[in-house]
């Protein structure tokens, strides 16, 4: 129990920026010092995009969205067991959501997303290890809560490991609907259960395995299989789908197509999807100076999309401290079965989308980070009267550049901050 | 497409079979052992990793969400 005050302690200065002020902190035991450091990684983004082909209005309309997201992850050790807390706050403006109603800037442009994690990882032997974890999200119209448990197994040469992992999400999701069709009885839920609220559930079992082996001094590897099984509702109550009725609407903006005669509903998709994404990941160190990380994936699921995507990235040390890193990621989709482009989908169809993520392209990313991460750290400071060390260990950016075939933009500016306990 | 991952898998599964069992020490692992080999995503790439996957089909085996948890807008 002293433990964890002295880490919300600790974790009150960090967050307040008193790192390296004077500390008359409460005394503390010496459990830290004997089972290792405490890590605490105090990560940050902000995201920005912008685009053309809103799901909101059917596919036609601004996509335009920012998200400020905040978080830390505390890693504890305590004799045999491991602690991971992580906790995020995500801060959304979304001109795509405002078009829920009709109204402008109202509360549908912002949303709020706070999520969490506890994990326990217990290490049985020097070769094995189990790990569970629970998680919970909330948002405006989304609560969910998540389980895991799995367990990791090390050769004797400790040059192979296999890892299993078991995952299920159950969310509940709030029918918020376009506002035109808030009030039409006629909507069509599909096979989804909604209960009298006007809630609807979403469960989502992943389970995955992951092979790792080490192949020479300067190579490794790893394999990676995920099976993931969703029900309930998979569709985004709030998109709209428009249909090919004949009534023309294309010197309209989104607001005057919403309020237009053009036929249109709720996006409706299967109440089940089964995703089989599988993956290769291999990393070689092609000198003291140059690190070549890559990876593979290969996706392919029931709603029909398929997919390929390869990264690459170079880890460069400049000198002892500094690593600037480089990155690249193609990524090429076949389109989902269900989707069709504004106005192109027929009434008689069984299940609708203009959800452009579901849709045929191809995405590229480039951009490069850096870390700063001296042997002896940046900076420490004793934090208490038992002389705890607080070690100011990395600073981490990344920026990342995004263009999708269809025209969406995006970048992403990420920064972290590492420390240590003693 | 399918007949290509069947290839990429053995052929990987082979690479591994013949390689595996030249062991390597744990004195010989210096390259293995920096932080850039670790077989996993930088924790700084965790809010990427979540973009990607709202803004596209496809997500899954990278460590990231590959489902459920979120309204994603």
């Amino acid at each position: 129990m002293q433990l964890i005050k002295n880490i919300l302690s600790l974790l009150f200065l960090v967050l307040t920026g008193a790192l390296f002020a004077q500390v008359d902190a409460t005394p503390t035991d010496t459990t830290a010092k004997k089972n290792g450091p405490i890590e605490i990684d105090i990560l940050s983004s902000y995201y920005s995009q912008d685009g053309i082909h809103s799901p909101v209005t059917g596919g036609r309309g601004t996509e335009s969205l920012s998200d400020l997201t905040s978080g830390i992850i505390v890693n504890i050790p305590v004799g045999k067991n491991e602690y991971n807390i992580k906790m995020a706050a995500d801060n959304i403006t979304s001109a795509s959501t405002d078009n829920i109603d009709t109204d402008i800037s109202s509360d549908s442009k912002k949303d709020m997303r706070l999520y969490g994690n506890f994990g326990i990882t217990r290490k049985i032997s020097k070769r094995k290890s189990y790990h569970a974890n629970v998680g919970f999200s909330s948002e405006y119209d989304v609560k969910s809560v998540n389980l895991s448990a799995g367990f990791t197994l090390e050769s004797k040469s400790r040059n192979s490991s296999i890892d299993v992992n078991a995952k299920m999400f159950s969310d509940n999701w709030s029918l918020y609907e376009p506002v035109e069709l808030s009030t039409n009885v006629d909507v069509d839920e599909g096979e989804v259960e909604v209960d009298p609220s006007g809630n609807a559930n979403r469960t989502s079992y992943n389970a995955s395995i992951s092979f790792a082996q080490v192949l020479t001094k300067k190579l490794q590897i790893s394999l990676t299989g995920e099976v993931i099984y969703q029900k309930g509702l998979l569709s985004t109550p709030f998109h709209r789908v428009y249909f090919n009725d004949g009534v023309t609407t294309n010197q309209l903006n989104e607001i005057e197509t919403i309020l237009s005669a053009k036929t249109r509903k709720r996006e409706l998709l299967p109440s089940s999807r089964l995703k089989t994404p599988a993956a290769l990941r291999l990393h070689y160190s092609i000198s003291g100076t140059f690190v070549l990380r890559s990876f593979y994936r290969y996706y392919t699921d029931d709603f029909g999309v398929t997919a390929n995507t390869v990264e690459l990235e170079i880890p460069t040390k400049i000198g002892k401290s500094l690593t600037v890193y480089p990155f690249y990621r193609y990524h090429d989709q076949a389109a989902s079965k269900y989707f069709a482009a504004f106005g192109e989908h027929l009434l008689t169809s069984e299940f609708y989308t203009s959800d452009y993520d579901l849709s045929a392209f191809n995405s590229q990313q480039f951009g490069f980070g850096f870390e700063y991460a001296p042997l002896f750290g940046i900076g420490k400071k004793a934090v208490n009267v038992d002389k705890g060390i607080l070690k100011f260990k990395s600073i981490n950016a990344r920026f990342a550049s995004y263009e999708r075939s269809d025209g969406l933009t995006s970048y992403l500016i990420s920064f972290g901050l590492s420390f240590q306990v003693f | 497409m399918k007949d290509k991952i069947k290839i990429v898998i053995l052929f990987s599964g082979l690479l591994i079979f013949s390689v595996s069992c030249s062991s390597v020490k744990e004195y010989q692992k210096m390259a293995l052992n920096d932080k850039d080999m670790k077989l996993s995503d930088k924790k700084i790439k965790v809010y990427e990793t979540n973009f990607q996957s709202y803004r596209e089909g496809a997500s899954g085996a990278s460590g990231g969400k590959g489902g459920g948890g979120c309204g994603c807008n």
